[in-house]
């Protein structure tokens, strides 16, 4: 897998893994301060509520109050008619409708009989004696002895609804003493609390001093004055604990429960009311807000995140990847044989060291390729005076100047020549390429007599044709006779054709070669009917050292270096050399050559 | 070719190289003896040097009529011996063939041709001994 890949896979799921951590603390982390933040809202929704009933009571008995200081009141209790009855009937009438949700409403003297009474429920009792409304009479006995009164929540036997009794003392105020001449007591529905308990979002009970639940905000309302609070362990210690004015919070894994007591303000300070406010909601309810919060700034995280991640990987891909891939370009080119190329990164750090020991390490290699052709070079050109040395003394008998030879030494001394001949020419061939290698191959052009240069190669290669029964022919064209060229590689480049071309012909196969002119070149043409180059082999065929499958099958001598070594001088002179050639059908080599003018060459 | 005509061919061969001297430097023994042999067969009177001190010595001495030099030797190098040689009154137009293995587009061949006028250069390897020696007989000839 490539290291682009690579990186770009850690690099996403290291993303998605860290994207899901961090949203995930981050979910966590600010949940916390949102439920607190909701919490504490919750916390003054309560307080809220508790403040409002407080405040609706003491509003409920000002109104008593205010009815019981009415003028018109206080006169009819002490007997005195100042207005007649009837108006006073209507008077009282309007009183009780703007005083708000009165369940009855009862004007009683001292003796306990009712003046006026006023009902907006259904009654089952119709009396006009207080005594007959039980709970009543106990605020009227209250009341006459001076002291305003306040119920609990009670079941009143007359509606048999839940409800609540305030009263005030009506005093004489015109007579010679102040003194209480009668009650006003109002009887006011509990649906009141239970309206403020609705605008709570959780579930809310409020419990009486006795621990009856007194308002509740749910359906049950068949519980309001049955259910105890002694049917719930844990609040029931919270309530047991001690009185307590603050708002305690319980949390368990699913619901909070606030507990407060209702506070008294106003006219029930001193007596409280002992009630407790109990307040729960679902920590869903709470963390619901705070959930969606976070929820929400978690999907917009991981992205980010995500985006955060591909950008470091793009910067480090810059940095690394791309200098690596380009390292491996250049070894690339290294190992398609061009030894020149180096890296050109240069950054100062770790990359850049490796580029640059990278160049130290080619220009190693290079200096030893370097040495060992020169320690070819040398050895090469140490061979062939040995060589040479050779030659000319086998030459010296063989032309008889030491003396006539018998058949058997002569044969045995041509062999003797023959071979250090052939030694010559792989020294010579290894000289060549070497000098190839080191660049130290120069044409020297100087004006040559090709036909002498290609008829002496010919006369050569002629005899051993005679003996492979190989037809042989030379065509030179006339206008090529002298031409400006470099006769040492030519003859190398001729030499190495027709060799090869005798080489590869079968028995009774015919070669030839042809120079020829045209416009501003000329064409040296090697011809064989021979084995031929197969086609897959082809392409390689001008390689060092390459030689084809079935080349050694017919010569097991060759040094694969020759068509390299020519291929290399045409191209030092500028010329081209190419062939067509069809497995046992034969070999046609061109080599053409651009004119060169005298005056351009040194 | 018939009687007469080699018997013509060798009178001639024999008249070009009779009562010619020729100098031969050259460090390898073997060579030297080869060329040596080769030219007294031939009918000269041959010098010898192994090399380049030897070589100057012997030529403004006994004046040959061709030197073979050498190039690469101990010592002294063919060429820097040639560039002496040259500086001679006699030796400045007495015929030089340079012998050599190395290939002759070696750049030093190169200069040394422009600068010291040998009158040619061959390449041991290349050259069969019969070749070299008319070719010795050509330049003697002119």
């Amino acid at each position: 897998m490539k290291l682009l890949t690579k990186i770009s896979i850690i690099f996403i799921l290291g993303g998605f893994v860290a994207s899901f951590i961090i949203g995930f603390f981050s979910f966590q982390l600010i949940q916390n301060p949102f439920s607190n933040l909701i919490g504490k809202e919750q916390m003054l929704i309560t307080r809220d509520a508790i403040d409002e009933i407080d405040h609706l009571i003491h509003e409920r008995y000002l109104d008593i109050r205010s009815i019981a200081e009415e003028e018109h009141i206080e006169a009819m209790l002490a007997d005195y008619n100042t207005i007649g009855q009837k108006e006073l009937l209507n008077r009282l009438g309007e009183l009780s409708y703007l005083s708000g949700p009165w369940d009855a409403l009862f004007l009683v003297d001292i003796e306990g009989k009712i003046l006026h009474s006023a009902f907006s429920v259904p009654r089952n009792i119709k009396s006009d004696s207080i005594k007959d409304y039980p709970h009543n009479l106990i605020a009227f006995k209250e009341t006459i002895q001076g002291r305003p009164y306040f119920s609990d929540v009670i079941r009143a036997k007359y509606s048999q609804k839940p409800t609540m009794i305030l009263s005030a003392p009506v005093y004489n105020d015109f007579g010679p003493e102040r003194k209480i001449v009668g009650a006003v007591i109002g009887n006011l529905s509990h649906g009141v609390i239970t309206e403020v308990l609705d605008k709570l979002p959780g579930e809310a009970h409020i419990y009486n001093k006795e621990g009856f639940v007194i308002a509740t905000n749910q359906d049950h309302q068949d519980e309001i004055l049955t259910k105890n609070i002694s049917d719930n362990k844990e609040i029931n210690y919270q309530l047991t604990a001690g009185p307590f004015s603050n708002v305690s919070l319980s949390v368990d894994r699913k619901r909070t429960s606030f507990v407060s007591q209702v506070v008294q303000r106003g006219f029930l300070d001193y007596l409280g009311s002992g009630w407790h406010l109990v307040y729960e909601v679902d920590n869903y309810q709470i963390t619901a807000e705070a959930y969606n919060i976070s929820r929400n700034f978690t999907i917009l995280l991981v992205p980010a995140v995500l985006l955060m991640f591909w950008m470091f990987f793009v910067i480090i891909t810059r940095f690394v990847v791309r200098p690596i891939h380009g390292l491996t370009l250049v070894t690339r080119d290294i190992q398609l044989g061009n030894l020149n190329k180096r890296s050109n990164i240069n950054s100062k750090d770790e990359v850049g060291e490796l580029a640059r020991s990278f160049n130290r390490m080619i220009d190693q290699i290079q200096e030893v390729d370097k040495m060992k052709t020169e320690f070819i070079s040398l050895a090469s050109h140490q061979l062939r005076t040995p060589v040479s040395t050779i030659n000319w003394h086998a030459e010296t008998l063989l032309d008889g100047n030491l003396g006539a030879l018998n058949a058997g030494q002569k044969e045995y001394l041509e062999k003797v020549y023959r071979n250090s001949k052939r030694l010559g020419r792989l020294v010579g061939a290894l000289l060549d390429t070497s000098k190839m290698e080191l660049g130290t191959l120069n044409p020297a052009y100087r004006l040559t007599d090709l036909k002498q240069l290609a008829t002496a190669i010919f006369e050569e290669y002629e005899i051993k044709a005679k003996e492979k029964n190989i037809k042989i022919n030379l065509n030179i064209d006339d206008d090529v006779q002298n031409i400006l060229t470099e006769p040492d590689f030519l003859k190398t480049i001729i030499e190495n054709l027709v060799s090869n071309a005798m080489k590869y012909s079968k028995p009774g196969g015919e070669i030839s070669i042809g120079i020829s002119k045209s416009e501003n070149s000329w064409l040296i043409k090697v011809a064989d009917s021979g084995y031929g180059i197969p086609k897959q082999e082809q392409s390689k065929i001008f390689t060092k050292l390459f030689r084809a499958s079935n080349a050694t099958k017919y010569d097991t001598d060759g040094t694969g270096l020759g068509l390299y070594i020519s291929k290399s001088m045409t191209e030092k002179m500028g010329g081209r050399i190419w062939f067509e050639s069809k497995e046992d059908s034969g070999t046609i080599f061109f080599v053409s050559l651009p004119i060169k003018e005298p005056n351009n060459v040194n | 070719m018939s009687i007469k005509k080699s018997k013509l061919l060798i009178n001639k061969i024999i008249r070009i190289m009779t009562n010619k001297k020729i100098l031969v430097v050259e460090d390898e023994t073997d060579i030297l003896d080869v060329l040596t042999d080769t030219f007294k067969r031939e009918g000269a009177e041959v010098f010898r040097a192994e090399d380049g001190d030897e070589g100057l010595k012997i030529a403004l001495a006994e004046k040959p009529d061709v030197i073979l030099l050498d190039i690469i030797m101990p010592k002294v190098s063919g060429l820097d011996m040639l560039r002496d040689l040259r500086k001679d009154d006699w030796g400045k137009a007495v015929p030089v063939i340079l012998l050599t293995n190395l290939s002759a587009t070696e750049e030093k061949i190169i200069r040394s041709i422009v600068e010291y006028r040998p009158v040619f250069y061959l390449v041991k390897s290349d050259w069969k001994i019969a070749d070299v020696v008319k070719k010795v007989k050509g330049i003697i000839g002119e």
